[in-house]
C-alpha cells in the first residue's frame, strides 16, 4: 500500500519571535558596551578628541569608499600622463 | 448395467476442463442409476462448473440432498453464492444443525451404508465443515457483516489448518491486526493435524504472510525449508518487507526478478506496483499498467496500477481517482486502492473527501492502521489537534512499532509546543529506524532529520540543530528550507554573517520564500550594526599614522578653517607633491609650481567623480 511521506515542519513568519527575543539580548549587550566605549572616549586628552571628532568625519567617508569599493589612487594613472605631455 | 467407467469417465472430463463432456454423461448416468445421491451430486458439479447455478442447486434441493449430505449442502449454497444471492446462501447453510441431526439418525439406522457413502464421496466431515466454513466467511464479507467473517475464517481454518483461502482472506483482508494475526497463527492446532515437519513448515510459510509494515524487522529463513528461498511467494514475502522497511531499491530488484519468472505474478503485482512509484519509474509502470488492463481486465490490480501511474506523475489526480473508483467498484474490499484514492485528495488539500476516502478504508482493513493514521494526519492538517492525537493514538494500539505512526505523534506534540516529549519521540522513531540496518534507503526520512533539527532548536541546542539539519541536507540536496532553517540557527547564536550566507542561498533557490527574506533583511540589520566598531577602529588607527607626517601637520595648521571636502584633496596634494620632488631634484621651483598646479586640477576631477560614484 502506497505511503504517505512524512509530515515535514517548515519554518513560518511567526518564528522570528524567536529570532526578536534573541536580538533584544544582543542591542542590550551592545548598549553596555557602547557605554563603556563612551566613558573611555571623556577620559581622553583634549588633543586625542579632537583627533577623535576628526576620524570620525574620515570614518564615515572611509566606510563610504570601501563599501562601493573606491580607492583613491591618483599618482599611478597621473604620472604616466604628465610624463606624456612633457614629451609631447 | 455397471456405470463405474462412465463415473470415471466423468471425472476424467472434468479434469481436462470439458465440462459439456462431463455433464452429459453425468446426466445419463444419474438416469441410469435411477438418481443415486451420490450421481446427482456430481450431476450438479457438472451444471456449477458450466455456469447453470440454480439448475444445480434445483437438482440438489428438490431431492433434499442438501439437508442430508453436507458436502450436496455446500454445493448448493456455493451455487447461490455464486448467483451473488448471499442471503438464501447463508439460509442454507444454517440449516447445518438440522441437516447433522438427520444424518445422525441416518447413521444409527444404516451405520454401514452411512460409512461406505462416507468413503465413495472421498471427503472427511472435518474438510466439508472447513469448506462449508469459509463459503460462510465469504457470504458474511460478501454482506459486509465482517467480524461475522472474521469468526467464520477462523473457524474454517481450526477445522483444517491447510486451508490457506480462509488464512489468505484474513490476511490479506486486513481483518486482524498484526498482534492478533500472531495469536491466532500460534493458537492453530498445527500438532494435531499435521506432522513434526509441517508444523514447521506451515508455521513458517503462513508467518510470512503476517503483516510486515507495522514493524520494521528481517526475514530468517529456517534449514528445514531451505529449498523454498527461492520460490517466487517467499521471494515475494522478503520483498514486500524490503518495501516496508523503505528499501525500495533492494525490494525493486526482487519484484523484478519474480516478474520474469513468472510474469503478473498476483502476489508481487501490488508490491511492484508500490516500488515502481516510490522510484518514479513512470514508464515501467505505464508499460505495465497497459499491459495489465489488456489481459486483466477484471482484476482491480490492473485499475489500481493505472491509478498509481497518474498519482504518481502528478497534476492528473482525477484521472487517478477515475481509475481507483474502478478498482474499488471491481472489489470493494480492496485496501490498496481506497487508500490510494485518500492520498489523490490529500495531495490536493481536499481533506474532507480523503478523509472520507480513508474513513471507508478504516471499515472495510479493520486491522489495518495505515487509514487512522491519514486519517489522524488530515485532521492535524485542519488545525484540530485534539481529534489527529485521538486518530493517532488508536493507530499505535493497532501498531506500537510503526516509526512512521511515532514520528507523527512527534509533530503534534511539538506543533503544540511540547518540545521535550517531542523530541524524545522523534528519537525514539529514529532508533527504530536505524535497527533495520545501514543499507536502508532513508530518503524518505530526510523530513525526521529536519524535524529533529526545529525541535532542537527550539530546545536551545544550537550545535545539535545544525548537526540534524545538515544531515538532511546530504539526503536531499539543494533543499531552500533546509538552508534556511541552517541560516536560521546561525542567527539565533548571533552568526550573522554566516545567517547571511544561508539566507542568500535558499533565496536563490526558492526567490520567493517570506521567511527568509524577512530573516535577511533582520540579519543585514545586526550585521551593519555590529560591524561599526571595527570599522570605526580600523579607521582611528589610520588617522593616527597619518597625523604623525609633518608635512600634513602644518598643512592641516594653514587650511584650519577649511571643511572635510578640503581635507581631502590636501592629502592627495601631498602625497603627489613628494613623489615628483623626488624624481626631480634638480628640477627648478617654476617646474615644481607647474606641477603642483596640474596635479591639483586631477585632484578636484578625482573628487567629483567620487562624489559621483558616492550618490549612486
Amino acid at each position: 500500500m502506497l505511503r504517505r511521506k512524512p509530515t515535514r515542519l517548515e519554518l513560518k513568519l511567526d518564528d522570528t519571535e524567536e529570532f526578536e527575543s534573541v536580538k533584544k539580548e544582543l542591542e542590550s549587550r551592545k548598549k553596555q558596551r557602547d557605554e563603556v566605549d563612551v566613558v573611555g572616549v571623556a577620559t581622553s586628552s583634549e588633543m586625542s578628541g579632537a583627533a577623535g571628532g576628526t576620524a570620525d568625519g574620515k570614518t564615515r567617508e572611509q566606510m563610504i569608499h570601501e563599501r562601493i569599493g573606491y580607492k583613491p589612487h591618483p599618482k599611478p594613472n597621473t604620472l604616466p600622463s604628465l610624463f606624456g605631455n612633457l614629451q609631447f | 448395467m455397471n456405470l463405474d467407467r462412465l463415473r470415471k469417465r466423468v471425472r476424467h472430463y472434468i479434469d481436462q476442463q470439458q465440462y459439456q463432456s462431463a455433464l452429459f454423461w453425468a446426466d445419463k448416468i444419474a438416469s441410469l442409476s435411477h438418481e443415486d445421491p451420490q450421481d446427482i451430486y456430481w450431476l450438479a458439479q457438472c451444471l456449477y462448473l458450466t455456469a447453470q447455478y440454480h439448475r444445480a442447486s434445483h437438482a440438489l434441493r428438490s431431492r433434499k440432498l442438501d439437508k442430508l449430505y453436507g458436502a450436496c449442502q455446500y454445493l448448493a449454497a456455493r451455487c447461490h453464492y455464486a448467483a451473488k444471492e448471499y442471503q438464501q446462501a447463508l439460509d442454507i447453510l444454517d440449516m447445518e444443525e438440522a441437516a447433522s441431526k438427520k444424518l445422525l439418525d441416518k447413521n444409527l439406522k444404516e451405520e454401514n451404508g452411512s460409512r461406505e457413502i462416507v468413503k465413495d464421496w472421498e471427503m472427511s466431515p472435518a474438510s466439508i465443515n472447513s469448506s462449508i466454513c469459509l463459503l460462510r466467511g465469504k457470504i458474511y464479507d460478501a454482506m459486509d457483516n465482517r467480524p461475522l467473517a472474521t469468526s467464520s475464517y477462523k473457524e474454517a481454518l481450526k477445522l483444517d489448518v491447510y486451508c490457506f483461502e480462509a488464512f489468505d482472506l484474513l490476511t490479506s483482508h486486513h481483518m486482524l491486526t498484526a498482534q492478533e494475526e500472531k495469536d491466532f497463527l500460534d493458537s492453530l492446532p498445527l500438532s494435531q493435524q499435521c506432522t513434526e515437519e509441517e508444523v514447521e513448515l506451515l508455521h513458517f510459510l503462513f508467518e510470512n504472510k503476517l503483516k510486515k509494515y507495522n514493524k520494521p524487522s528481517e526475514m530468517v529463513v529456517p534449514d528445514i525449508v531451505n529449498g523454498l528461498q527461492d520460490n517466487l511467494d517467499v521471494v515475494v514475502s522478503l520483498a514486500e518487507r524490503h518495501y516496508y522497511n523503505c528499501d525500495f531499491k533492494m525490494c525493486y530488484s526482487l519484484t523484478s526478478m519474480v516478474m520474469v519468472k513468472d510474469p503478473f505474478h498476483a502476489n508481487c503485482l501490488p508490491v511492484h506496483i508500490g516500488t515502481l512509484v516510490e522510484l518514479s519509474k513512470a514508464n515501467e509502470l505505464f508499460y505495465l499498467s497497459h499491459k495489465l488492463v489488456d489481459l486483466y481486465p477484471s482484476n482491480p490490480v490492473s485499475w489500481f496500477a493505472v491509478g498509481c501511474y497518474y498519482l504518481m506523475v502528478g497534476h492528473k489526480n482525477e484521472h487517478a481517482r477515475r481509475y481507483l473508483s474502478k478498482a474499488t467498484t471491481l472489489e470493494r474490499t480492496y485496501g490498496p486502492a481506497w487508500i490510494a484514492y485518500g492520498h489523490s485528495f490529500a495531495v490536493e488539500s481536499e481533506h474532507d473527501q480523503a478523509m472520507a476516502a480513508y474513513f471507508t478504508a478504516a471499515q472495510l482493513m479493520k486491522g489495518c492502521h495505515l487509514p487512522m493514521l491519514y486519517i489522524g494526519l488530515e485532521y492535524g492538517l485542519t488545525n484540530n489537534p485534539k481529534l489527529a492525537e485521538h486518530f493517532f493514538s488508536q493507530a499505535l494500539s493497532i501498531a506500537p512499532e510503526d516509526p512512521f505512526v511515532i514520528h507523527e505523534v512527534a509533530v503534534v506534540a511539538f506543533q503544540n509546543g511540547d518540545y521535550k516529549t517531542s523530541e524524545k519521540l522523534f528519537l525514539d522513531a529514529m532508533e527504530k529506524i536505524k535497527a533495520i540496518g545501514n543499507e536502508v534507503t532513508v530518503d524518505k526520512w530526510e523530513p525526521l532529520l529536519n524535524n529533529l533539527g526545529h525541535v532542537c532548536r527550539k530546545l536551545k541546542k544550537y550545535e545539535q540543530a545544525l548537526e540534524y539539519h545538515r544531515q538532511a541536507l546530504v539526503l536531499i540536496p539543494q533543499n531552500a528550507s533546509t538552508y534556511s532553517a541552517i541560516g536560521y540557527v546561525h542567527s539565533l547564536k548571533g552568526d550573522f554573517e554566516s545567517a547571511i550566507d544561508y539566507f542568500h542561498t535558499a533565496l536563490g533557490l526558492k526567490r520567493d520564500d517570506t521567511f527568509s527574506v524577512t530573516m535577511l533583511g533582520h540579519c543585514i540589520e545586526m550585521y551593519i550594526s555590529d560591524s561599526d566598531a571595527y570599522i570605526g577602529t580600523d579607521i582611528k588607527d589610520k588617522v593616527r599614522k597619518t597625523l604623525n607626517t609633518p608635512a600634513l601637520m602644518k598643512m592641516l595648521n594653514t587650511s584650519a578653517d577649511g571643511n572635510e571636502s578640503r581635507a581631502q584633496p590636501v592629502e592627495e596634494v601631498n602625497v603627489c607633491i613628494e613623489t615628483p620632488s623626488f624624481n626631480a631634484d634638480k628640477q627648478t621651483d617654476a617646474f615644481q609650481r607647474f606641477l603642483l598646479e596640474c596635479d591639483m586640477h586631477e585632484s578636484d576631477m578625482m573628487l567629483e567623480t567620487s562624489m559621483s560614484d558616492t550618490s549612486t
